[in-house]
């Protein structure tokens, strides 16, 4: 016999000895059913009731196990399941069930934890929020278990370990993907999982990196494990390696293959039908890559392709938002605002709704025309250094003096590459410093004068920075640095321009491009400055437009001892003096920008004189000249008696 | 001394033997190639013509380190013409297998060089119609659903 109660109505009055029965097999009371407190020396005999079923049903104190069940002694299944608070009993404990599931659906701190002393339960199904405490569990015959334990925000400090040692003996489990998180949460605070000695069953999903990581420790504390299933191998495209014993591994394979072969599948199913859609099919993590390698606002009109592409834009982990993309009417003019707005707008619906999820590149080109644009400008910055971003690269973008460095890169442990380009003196930066950035590019396209330029970056490897040169270069922290790239170009708004730090600052380099506006700034420095020794350097690019730059050229070879490597550009720029260098240690030449012309050669000539070989020698004409075999043949013979090389590489462009 | 030679297995079941180093730019490969060092590793999810393709670009990209050092088989420079190349001359529905190949096996620079090559697909053509056309997509959207994710979701113009 079996008997459903379901009502919707509060105090549903039971008829009192609906607990009196010889023959009822199997109870359900639900839902919303309050049940007063069962009145002292109440008598339940339910001898012949073997599954009971609550859902909502509001006991009053310990009234389930303490009273009702009491009554029960051949209970083998019990049901609980409750969406509030009240009523819910968090105590079970029964000497006979074999069967226990316990659905609870709000995420609030409870007292207490949860317990569950059935000595006889073979199978249990746990669906609840992560609870600050499991004691009192006694789960010694349990065989299969089945968590779906969930993090709720509301309960700080969630602790499985009586619980995930109560279960311990399994030999079956099955983990939700939620579980997996909350365990691999307690895990980074300190669980220690115990020995799954006698499990060979394992089923296991994650939806995040957090996840994954814990399933190698699960199979490590398993030792007899034999059959792994896994799922939502999409959520992370990690590297994470699962070691494991070689009679385990072909399940893993099996399994792995499944979930491979279904997206393949999936596609052969389609070509049989005619035109299969040849895109649409691959992982959305796939997709994903492939929309971050287009602009973002490419990728973001891939959203109205079809139904599947709505949400993979928010997948890409590349964005770059560029507002002289916009067809701008001039500024005051109608429709001007709006379409600012929509920009604004497009930039923060696009980061919020990512939700925060990690991000590599972050490029923002924005010119400010209102004060109130500053604070989208910041929250911006600011969301994309939140999301582990790696290269930032802000464009025209105006930031209080000291935001970037002192506020928004302050605790960004994982930015790498900053590149930073201003168009006008307002809101441009004047004093980078940054302990772990590795790779920097500065680009300063005003004439004004400044108080000067500071690198502090200590962890520097690659310096790009195009500027006008200063009056001073102080506070340089350039200690890691291994290559530069100057591009510094004379202004006349700026007097006296001194590259003393500057120099000093980079001397540690191996790799040194100097571009020819530098070379002839540093050489008009000359009367004061002194070159330091540039003691690493291999590998030098030169260029000059002027007299005054080639003569610089010999000088900075003396103070370079271990150069190997020269690059050289502008031989036709209209001086073919006397200047000679003698590069006794370089071993190889590289000419570049090369036409080929008379007056080249006499310059390289004179550059050379004296010179006895260098061994390899690579000459790369300029893009726009015709190369024809003669043209080889002549300037390898010219080469050749110039300055006896062995190995000459001619380089052209078809 | 003679290399070591590992047995790759095909969806039709076509062995494919080759070099330990060629087959180990697959991680998945290189993790499988220790916990099995002498048995034929079944890939039942890719096709002969797949996998040939596959071994080629991983035979072009091996890393020689028993010379001299760092010399690899070919300079940076060269190797990236080479890929484009390779890219160049595989058709659209067999590109996106190689794609999945490469994520399945985790090559990454394969991964890297066929999404690119996709990713400029998609850059070189105009509107979504385009891209619709290109890759057969069918298009489940109404207009108004279409309309209404343009102003949600769109760069303004």
């Amino acid at each position: 016999m079996s008997l459903s109660l379901k009502r919707k109505n509060k105090n549903l009055l039971l008829p009192s000895d609906l607990f009196m029965s010889n023959t009822l097999v199997k109870l359900t009371l639900g839902t919303q059913i309050y049940l007063d407190k069962f009145p002292p020396n109440t008598n339940v005999s339910l001898p012949a009731l073997k599954s009971l079923f609550i859902d909502s049903v509001v006991f009053v104190g310990d009234d389930l196990c303490g009273v009702l069940l009491r009554g029960c002694p051949l209970l083998e299944e019990l049901f609980v399941r409750h969406e509030k608070c009240e009523g819910t009993p968090f105590y079970i404990y029964n000497p006979t069930i074999k069967n226990l599931s316990v659905y609870y659906d709000f995420g609030l701190v409870r007292d207490g934890g949860m317990s569950f002393d059935t000595p006889s339960i073979v199978s249990l199904n746990y669906s609840d929020y992560a609870l600050e405490g499991y004691t009192d569990l006694n789960l010694a015959s349990l065989v299969e278990a089945r968590l779906d334990v969930r993090y709720s925000k509301r309960i700080k400090d969630p602790d499985l370990t009586g619980l995930i040692i109560g279960i311990s003996n399994v030999q079956t489990l099955h983990l939700s993907p939620g579980s997996a998180d909350v365990i691999a949460r307690c895990v980074e605070h300190g669980l220690v999982l115990p020995l799954f000695k006698n499990l060979v069953k394992l089923s296991f999903g994650s939806y995040n990196e957090r996840g994954w990581k814990l399933l190698p420790y699960l199979i490590k504390q398993s030792p007899k494990l034999e059959t792994l299933i896994i799922q939502g191998l999409d959520g992370y495209g990690g590297d994470l390696a699962i070691h494991m014993f070689q009679e385990k591994v072909e399940e893993l394979l099996t399994s792995i293959h499944v979930s491979g072969r279904r997206e393949l599948g999936s596609v052969y199913m389609e070509a049989s039908t005619g035109l299969r859609d040849e895109i649409s099919w691959l992982p959305d993590e796939v997709l994903g890559k492939i929309l971050s390698l287009l602009p973002t606002k490419q990728a973001a009109s891939t959203s109205v392709l079809a139904k599947k592409w709505r949400h993979v834009f928010r997948l890409v982990h590349t964005l770059d938002f560029d507002d002289s993309d916009l067809l701008q009417p001039e500024e005051g003019k109608e429709g001007w605002p709006v379409i600012r707005e929509s920009f604004r707008n497009f930039v923060d619906r696009t980061l919020a709704l990512q939700c925060g999820s990690p991000i590599n590149n972050f490029s923002l080109k924005f010119h400010i025309h209102e004060m109130k644009e500053m604070a989208h400008v910041f929250s911006w910055i600011c969301n994309a250094l939140e999301r582990a971003l790696k290269s930032l690269s802000i464009d025209t973008v105006v930031i209080g003096r000291d935001d970037l460095c002192g506020v928004l890169l302050r605790g960004c442990p994982l930015l790498e590459e900053l590149y930073v380009r201003h168009r006008k003196c307002e809101g441009a930066l004047f004093y980078i410093y940054n302990p772990t950035i590795r790779k920097l590019s500065v680009n300063c396209e005003f004439e004004f004068a400044r108080d000067g330029m500071s690198f502090d970056t200590p962890s520097l490897v690659s310096l790009n920075y195009s500027d006008y040169a200063l009056e001073a270069y102080t506070d340089m922290n350039l200690a890691s640095l291994v290559e530069a790239r100057l591009d510094i170009r004379y202004s006349k708004w700026i007097k006296n321009p001194d590259l003393t730090g500057l120099i000093i600052g980079i001397s540690n380099v191996q790799t040194l491009h100097l571009s020819p506006a530098t070379a002839d700034v540093i050489a008009r420095c000359e009367d004061g400055l002194v070159l330091p020794v540039f003691k690493n350097l291999v590998k030098l690019s030169f260029g000059s437009f002027n007299e005054r730059g080639w003569k610089l050229l010999p000088y900075l070879l003396k103070q370079s001892p271990k150069v190997e490597t020269l690059i050289i550009q502008g031989l036709d720029c209209g001086y073919t003096g006397d200047v000679t260098i003698g590069l006794f240690q370089v071993k190889e030449l590289h000419v570049v920008g090369y036409k080929g012309t008379a007056k080249e050669l006499q310059h390289l000539k004179s550059l050379l004189a004296g010179t006895e070989c260098i061994p390899k020698v690579r000459v790369e004409f300029q893009e726009d000249v015709v190369v024809d075999h003669a043209t080889i043949i002549q300037t390898r013979m010219d080469l050749f008696t110039l300055v006896g090389v062995v190995s000459i590489d001619v380089v052209y462009y078809d | 001394m003679s290399k070591k030679m590992i047995v790759l297995k095909s969806s039709e079941g076509v062995s494919f033997v080759v070099e330990e180093a060629v087959a180990r730019q697959s991680k998945i490969i290189s993790f499988l190639v220790e916990e099995f060092p002498d048995r034929e590793l079944p890939l039942t999810n890719m096709t002969s013509e797949i996998l040939r393709k596959t071994i080629e670009y991983c035979k072009k990209h091996v890393v020689e380190d028993d010379g001299g050092g760092d010399s690899s088989s070919s300079s940076s420079g060269d190797l990236k013409e080479w890929d484009v190349k390779f890219v160049a001359e595989i058709d659209q529905p067999r590109l996106m297998d190689l794609l999945m190949a490469a994520n399945y096996l985790d090559i990454p620079s394969l991964l890297d060089v066929t999404c690119q090559k996709v990713a400029d697909t998609i850059a070189a053509c105009n509107d979504e119609k385009e891209i619709r056309a290109t890759f057969n997509i069918e298009n489940d959207f109404t207009e108004e659903e279409v309309e209404a994710i343009r102003m949600e979701n769109q760069y303004p113009i």
